[in-house]
């Protein structure tokens, strides 16, 4: 091998850009948290702001709320996406137009969505209480009441994370050796047997990929929050996320250091995912 | 027996296609309202699929009062600065670690790795402040810098950079080739599945991102799309027919692009799920 020097040249560009932009914020984000801090003065406060947010009903609030929802979209999502993929997989013509159509609200922009929905959730007018006022039922009030304002953002993001999840399913189906289905066959087991026995079991890794990248996914949720019930969440407070709360925290009502805690206690709790998440994945192998 | 086949092949499909429909649904509706006339004062109650007052009214009032332009250039400007960043420098270090032998080489891809459990919203106060003190607050470099090193593209990189064979570099490298021109003229056309799925991976990320151009912008004149429409709907909410109209000519280029390159978006989104 020659002079070894020459690879730090290499790696440069991208260590200086981490250090400087993700991980010198990262510790400073910890430092501001044991701090009183406006833009222009910072005080040393120690645990104090530890304490005022645990005992801050808006976090907890925000921290209930941010739970929920990832809990429940992962409920109706993944089952679903499983279905739909196994469909894609077995159907033998005109897969591909139907995994573009599936996939194009994942690539649309959440903000612009969310001005759509907004309107299809309309009380009045929207296309949604049409159609339940076709079906002889009263309308809702979706997002302008607390108690649908949650199942309005749920069903949002069903449509909007359904095609991503069909797509990684469907990846995962096609690494299913089909002679297992076969012998399967002979044995006698039905369609439902093979689903529950085979499909379900060898596509543990993927859903448990799924079930990570959802829950983080979920616990940054922030822009169709803000397009319906602005920083705060409204109706109120009923959809407000973590992020959303740390973004009011800062650039609503200057308190920096309020939002750098909120941003700790986000981090510790997306940290302690991945570690059950490698464990979980250490046991299997 | 062929007939049951059939049969089955025939009702998977319609599922999938009623499936679809609700897919579409909200597309459907932003593009009839955009081009009904009395939806510049109301909802067309009941929906209509092809608006019987149909007009350009909304467009003209929503190019009128929305800098789409603008917008779109600034989101260009930003996302091909991103994108272009993370392909050289994913490229660079992919190289290094895949292929290179240096003291703290190991330390460094668990540095790489440990940046991927970092999400921007965790640093955005911060890095908000940083922004301010290093004079970037307001200018476009400030969208563009943060998201230059990508953990999870160089990672990709290493990964993929890892199964060409050792023996095309030693050649080129007794020929007396600098590693730089190895990875330049050897490496990277060999890379061009892997670069593909990233430029477009990267560009999905990088166009629709809100949280951060939210924080990070304040003159409107370098407002990227997302911020722009956000913006505008503060004012124009009550005008749902415009507010549809600039919905449209704001998603449709790019979903139109990504049914272009969906290939490519596929191949990435795969290549995540593999990422386990």
């Amino acid at each position: 091998m020659r002079k070894e020097g020459h690879w730090y040249l290499f790696v440069a560009p991208a260590l200086g850009l981490f250090l400087l932009f993700i991980l010198y914020p990262l510790a400073w984000n910890f430092y501001l948290s044991f701090t009183k801090s406006s833009l222009i003065r910072t005080t040393w406060v120690g645990l104090f702001q530890y304490v005022r947010i645990a005992s801050d009903p808006t976090l907890l609030n925000a921290l209930y709320n941010t739970l929920y929802l990832t809990f429940f979209n992962l409920l109706t999502q993944l089952p679903l996406a499983l279905l739909i993929a196994t469909l894609l997989n077995e159907i033998k013509y005109a897969r591909t137009p139907f995994r573009i159509i599936y996939f194009l609200p994942y690539v649309t922009s959440i903000v612009v969505a969310a001005i759509i929905w907004t309107y299809m959730f309309d009380p009045d007018e929207g296309i949604f209480n049409w159609f339940l006022r076709l079906l002889g039922f009263r309308g809702l009030l979706w997002l302008s009441h607390p108690s649908t304002s949650k199942l309005s953002v749920i069903i949002f993001n069903l449509w909007h994370w359904l095609g991503y999840q069909i797509l990684i399913y469907l990846a995962g189906l096609q690494t299913i050796p089909p002679q297992l289905y076969e012998a399967a066959e002979i044995d006698g087991a039905n369609s439902l047997q093979k689903f529950s026995k085979i499909t379900i079991p060898l596509l543990k890794p993927t859903t448990v990929f799924l079930v990570i990248t959802g829950t983080i996914g979920g616990m940054q949720t922030f822009q169709q929050i803000y397009m319906f019930g602005t920083a705060v969440g409204n109706p109120g407070r009923s959809i407000q996320t973590v992020v959303a709360y740390i973004y009011e925290s800062g650039w609503v009502l200057q308190h920096f250091g309020i939002g750098a805690t909120a941003a700790v206690l986000l981090f510790l709790i997306i940290m302690a995912i991945t570690v059950v998440n490698v464990k979980f994945l250490v046991s299997e192998k | 027996m062929r007939k049951s086949i059939l049969l089955k092949q025939g009702s998977m499909g319609a599922v999938l296609a009623v499936i679809g429909v609700i897919f579409l649904l909200p597309f459907i509706y932003m593009l009839s309202t955009s081009f009904s006339r009395q939806a510049n004062i109301a909802l067309p109650y009941p929906p209509q699929l092809f608006p019987e007052d149909f007009s350009f009214f909304n467009y003209i009032v929503m190019l009128k009062s929305f800098s789409v332009g603008l917008y779109y250039f600034n989101s260009g400007i930003v996302t091909s600065s991103v994108v272009g960043g993370v392909l050289l420098i994913s490229s660079l270090a992919g190289y290094a670690i895949a292929k290179g032998s240096f003291r703290g080489k190991y330390f460094i891809f668990l540095l790489i790795l440990a940046t991927m459990m970092v999400p921007f919203q965790i640093i955005v106060v911060p890095l908000y402040i940083l922004m301010l003190k290093i004079k970037l607050y307001d200018t476009r470099l400030a969208l563009i810098l943060p998201v230059m090193a990508n953990g999870y593209s160089i990672f990709l990189m290493i990964q993929y950079m890892k199964s060409i064979p050792d023996e095309l570099l030693d050649a080129a490298r007794i020929d007396g080739c600098n590693e730089f021109k190895i990875m330049w003229q050897i490496v990277l056309p060999l890379c061009k599945p892997v670069l593909a799925a990233l430029a477009v991976l990267n560009f999905l990320w990088n166009w629709n991102s809100f949280l951060w151009p939210l924080i990070a912008l304040e003159d409107m004149n370098k407002f990227t799309i997302p911020i722009g429409i956000a913006f505008y709907q503060q004012q124009f909410s009550v005008y749902y027919g415009t507010m549809m109209a600039a919905a449209t000519v704001a998603i449709i280029p790019v979903l139109i692009l990504f049914v272009l390159v969906q290939r490519y978006v596929v191949r990435g989104i795969a290549l995540t799920g593999l990422k386990l």
